[in-house]
Order: C-alpha cells, then structure tokens, then sequence
C-alpha cells in the first residue's frame, strides 16, 4: 500500500530566528533610546525649569520690594516698565546670575518691550511674537528646551553649550497682598537662560551607560536565545533524522508486509473506520477483484449492512468484538475470518481481516455426514442381513424340525426310523439353542471399523458360520 | 450329495436343500406317500440329479451354499420346461415370490411350511401317487 509522508521544505530555524530577532532587537533598542532621550529631555526640562522659575520668582520678589511695592504703597501703580533703571536692575540681577549660574537673564513689558537684559545691548528691543512671551504673557510658565544634538552651525570642537529658555509670568501685585503677587493679571515676562550643557553631558552620559546595558542585555538575550534555538535546531535536526530513519525502516517493513501479504495464499484486506476497503493483496483480489474504495461487507460478501449490525442498525457488541467467525454469503459461499484491529497514529482505528474461503473444507464436511450417515446406513443393513441370515436359518432348522414332528405322528413309522427322527430333533432343537446362546452381541454389530483392503463378508455367511460351528460343538450321537 | 430315495415308476420329487433335517424329514415323509424322492445339499448336485433322472417336481431352496435358487432355476427349466418347481425359502419377501414365479416356479413356500400344506400342493402339482 502506497503510503509517502508529505515533504516539506526545510524550515531554517536559526537563520530566520537569528534575523527577526536581530532586527526585532535593533528596532528595539532604538525604541528604548528614542524613549530614554526622550524621558532624559523632559527630565532636563523640569529640572532646569523648576531652577528657572526659583530664580525667577526670588528676582521677581526682589524687585516688587525694591521698586513696585513703594509705588504702590504711596497710591501710585505699579508700572513694570518704569520702576527703575538698568543700573538699579542689574544691582539684583547680577548677583544672582553669578551665583545662580545663569547665562542671561531678561524682563519683558507687557507690550514686549525688554526693559532689562543682562546684555544690556538687548535692553529696549521687542519682540512682541515669540511664542514663550505670549504664552507667559497668558499666565503660564513655559520653556523652549535646546536640540539635544549640536547645531548644524557650531564647529565641531568649539565648547557645546546649551541653552534652555524659560519664560515666567510677573503678576501685578493685589490690594493687600504681602507675598508673591498672584493677583492674576501679568504685568511682564521674565526670561531665564540656563546653560545646562554640563547637565546634558551627564544626562548623555547616563544615558550612554543604560543604552549601553540595555543593548549588553539584548545582545546577551539574543545570544542566549541564539543559542537555544541552534540547540533546539540541532536536536530538531536529529529527530527529523531519527524519524526519517524510522519512516524509511517502516517503509521497508512495510514493503516486505505487502511482499508477505501479497504471497499469502489467504487473503487479508485492510479497511478503515467506515469499513472501506483500502488494501487487498493479490489473492483477495483474484478472489473478489479490485474493490479497494467499497465498503467490505457489500463488496466481498454481499452484505447490506456489515456483520455486527442488527437489522435495526444497532451495533451488536458482541459480534464486533468477535476476532474470529465464520459465514455463509447470499451466494452460498463460505468464508472463515480472522480480524485484528490495527490502531492508526491518528487515533483511527482499522482492521485486519484474513479471509480463507471454506468452501471446499464445508463441502467435505457435508460429504463426511453424507459418509457417516451412509456408514450408518451400511451398519444397520449388516445388522438386518444378520437378523435376516439368523431368520433364515431357524425357519430352515424348525421346517426341519417341524416336518420330522409330523413324521412322528404316523403310527406306521417304524421304530428305527422313530428313532433316529427322534434324534435329528433333539440334535436341530439343541443346535438352535447353540445358535441363540452364542450370538454376538447385534448392538456392536457392524460397529467395527474395517480396514482399507479388508473385504466385508456377507451377514448371511457369518450367520451360517454360527451355524455350523455350533452344529461342530454338538455332542456326538 | 446326491442322494437317490428310489428308482420306481412313482412321480419323483427332487428335493435340493442345503438344511440336512429338511432333506431327510421329507424324503421320509415323501417316500411315505408314494413318491420316489431325490434330495441334493447344493445346487450343482441338485442340477446333475435333474439331468439324471428327470424328476416330475423339484422342491427348491433359494439359499445354497453354491448358488442362488433363482439362478438355478432357469437352469433347471432349461433342460426339462415342463417340470414344476415349488420355492422353499426362508425368505419370504413378496418379490422374491414375485421374481421366482416370473421365472417360471409353479408355487412358493416360506418355511417353516406346514407338511399338510406341502403335500397338498404337490398333490395339486403331480396328482396322487400311483
């Protein structure tokens, strides 16, 4: 029976797990460096944010004590713009700019006038877009970050300072406030620069480092990974092999099965759960022809339903378990049966089943009852013709005896044949009884079995021989 | 065994049985009634005493030791056709009686036979004895 395993290509484990993991990892490292430059920049923002807007608020302070609040204590308004001079500003600026480490340090009007800067040159521009200003101008802090990589227009090697930018609102002091003007209405635009380009450096560093661990414990993973899957790849390798081994040593058994089969005098078929035929070796064959594809008990044996089926289609268990029985088909032929159930590695379940056709063995069968029955027959004839011969033989002696009685009756017999009438009676009676007492037993007549070239002898003659041997054994006269 | 009662002008009767009592019981009792008995144990003595002495009735027995009484029978009618045979046996089917008559036997016995009943058919057969 043909029977081939699909083939496959090959699946080449580690080349394809070794480049989608690689790629896999690639895409994820530079995921997660997108996400920690990204978490270092906000990082480096609120830090320097938070500084920014100290600084600014502790210089905002400063200056509603030294030049807005006198304003505004005498009934006058405090007017950003003209509270004091650059001089006077930058008598609290500069200090603070020193020990704050700050780089520049600017006051905006509400029109967008710089009324102070530490670069005094800028004092007296405005700018009156930018968006920082606008957006401070609204009451909210805000901060312009640097490009975290170096400008296209700085030369490489010069020093790589960077610059954060942070806008904070000045409030116009409330009636009755005594700290930190909140009254609600911004009255001016601080803005702080920072140098943060020492703490970039440590946050590049610090980021180098967990990049760095991160890529040492991808590459780590991908090695280890690698090599387990080169592992599983070879152990797989060797089982496929093994299986490949076994397949082509089933194959070859398989092969010398079908030869077996195929040279078996019995035949033996093969069906599967629903009774299809699926092999028939070759005597099968010539018996039944090719039905592989039919249902077994409609096309070897004429069946309409198979064999453990009852008439109401109900399966009887008994019969099915049965792994022998034999049967006789619609046509009249006789077959025993063997069956073995062949368990499937799908879990299917099939059957074996080994056929001889019994034909001739039932047709000898029936010739033996037909001989025993005749041999019966022949045994009772020898035990009639012996009745018959024993018949014969008493109807002979009592004609005999009863012919010399009436010989007796004459009177005129004379006494020397009166005599000797007398005699061959009493010889004939006790000759009968000889006859009676030795007869062989008529049960075990004919009983006994006769040998190939041993004639039988006639009944009438082994009746007669009872005769004569007890004629022999009477007493002399 | 041949076995010559008499050699007189009375009817003969031959007598061909293999049973010893029967020959002698009848060959006396013939001889009694006038007739001139022959007797023979086997169907070959029997043929040669037929031949012999052409007797005027021939007693027969269907089972001797040599030969069936239906095969002697047209033996015996072959030579002398005139001469009545009565079957003696003990076999006394409906078709042997059958089969012996068609062959030519005037009468058919079936033994034990009464002697009276004997007498009066070869009374029937020969007529009386002179």
């Amino acid at each position: 029976m043909p029977c081939r395993r699909p083939v496959s290509p090959a699946f080449h484990l580690v080349r394809y797990f070794s480049l989608t993991t690689l790629a896999t990892m690639v895409v994820g490292a530079a995921l997660i460096a997108a996400i920690v430059t990204r978490l270092t920049h906000q990082e480096l923002v609120r830090r320097t944010e938070t500084h920014a807007v100290a600084v600014a608020h502790h210089l905002i302070y400063e200056l509603y004590h030294r030049f807005l609040l006198p304003e505004v204590v005498a009934g006058g308004e405090a007017n950003i713009e003209t509270m004091a001079s650059w001089e006077d500003i930058n008598r609290l600026a500069a200090p603070l700019q020193h020990f704050q480490d700050l780089h520049q340090v600017k006051i905006f009007g509400p029109t967008g006038t710089i009324i102070y800067s530490t670069r005094r040159d800028q004092t007296g521009l405005r700018d009156p877009t930018d968006p920082g200003f606008l957006a401070a101008m609204q009451g909210r802090i805000v901060s312009d970050a640097p490009d975290e990589e170096r400008p296209a227009d700085q030369p490489r090697g010069e020093v790589d300072e960077r610059i954060v930018t942070t806008y904070v609102p000045i409030f116009a002091i409330s009636p009755g406030a005594r700290e930190m003007p909140d009254s609600g209405r911004v009255i001016g635009v601080m803005e702080v620069y920072q140098d943060v380009s020492a703490m970039l450096a440590e946050y590049r560093r610090q980021r180098g480092i967990i990049l760095g661990l991160v890529a040492a414990a991808m590459a780590s993973l991908y090695l280890l990974l690698l090599g387990i899957i080169y592992r599983a790849d070879r152990r797989m390798a060797a089982d496929c092999r093994e299986i490949q081994e076994h397949h082509a040593t089933i194959l070859e058994q398989r092969n010398r099965l079908d030869t077996i089969l195929a040279h078996l005098k019995e035949g033996v078929a093969l069906y599967d759960e629903e009774r299809r035929i699926v092999f028939m070796n070759q005597p099968m064959i010539e018996r039944f022809g090719d039905q592989r594809g039919h249902l077994c008990h409609e096309a070897l044996y004429g069946l309409s339903r198979p064999c453990c089926l009852t008439q109401d289609e109900r399966v009887d268990e008994h019969l099915c378990q049965q792994t022998w029985f034999s049967m006789m088909t619609p046509k009249d032929d006789y077959f025993e049966i063997f069956t073995t159930p062949i368990p499937r590695p799908d879990g299917a379940k099939w059957t074996l089943e080994l056929v001889r056709d019994i034909g001739d063995r039932v047709a000898m069968e029936r010739q033996r009852i037909r001989i025993r029955q005749a041999l019966a027959d022949e045994r009772q004839r020898t035990v009639n013709e012996m009745i018959v011969g024993l018949n014969h033989q008493m109807n002979n002696s009592l004609a005999g005896i009863i012919t010399t009685l009436h010989l007796l009756e004459d009177p005129e017999l004379g006494d020397r044949e009166r005599r000797e009438a007398r005699q061959r009676v009493k010889r004939e009676v006790e000759q009968l009884q000889r006859i009676l007492t030795s007869l062989p037993p008529i049960g075990e007549m004919g009983t006994s079995e006769y040998l190939a070239g041993v004639s039988m002898v006639e009944p009438w003659v082994i009746a007669k021989g009872v005769c004569e041997t007890a004629r022999r054994d009477r007493p002399p006269t | 065994m041949m076995e010559p009662m008499a050699d007189t002008p009375h009817p003969s009767i031959l007598v061909i049985d293999d049973e010893d009592l029967i020959r002698w019981s009848l060959g006396q009792l013939l001889t009694r009634k006038g007739y001139a008995v022959l007797s023979a144990e086997t169907g070959a003595a029997g043929l040669a005493l037929f031949l012999e002495h052409a007797p005027d009735l021939v007693l027969l027995d269907l089972k001797l030791p040599d030969i069936d009484g239906l095969h002697l029978l047209p033996q015996l009618l072959e030579h002398r056709r005139q001469t009545p045979v009565i079957i003696m046996t003990a076999y006394g089917s409906p078709t042997i009686e059958q089969e012996a008559r068609s062959l030519g036997a005037v009468d058919f016995l079936r033994k034990p036979f009464d002697p009276v009943a004997l007498y009066r058919r070869i009374q029937a057969t020969l007529g009386p004895p002179g």
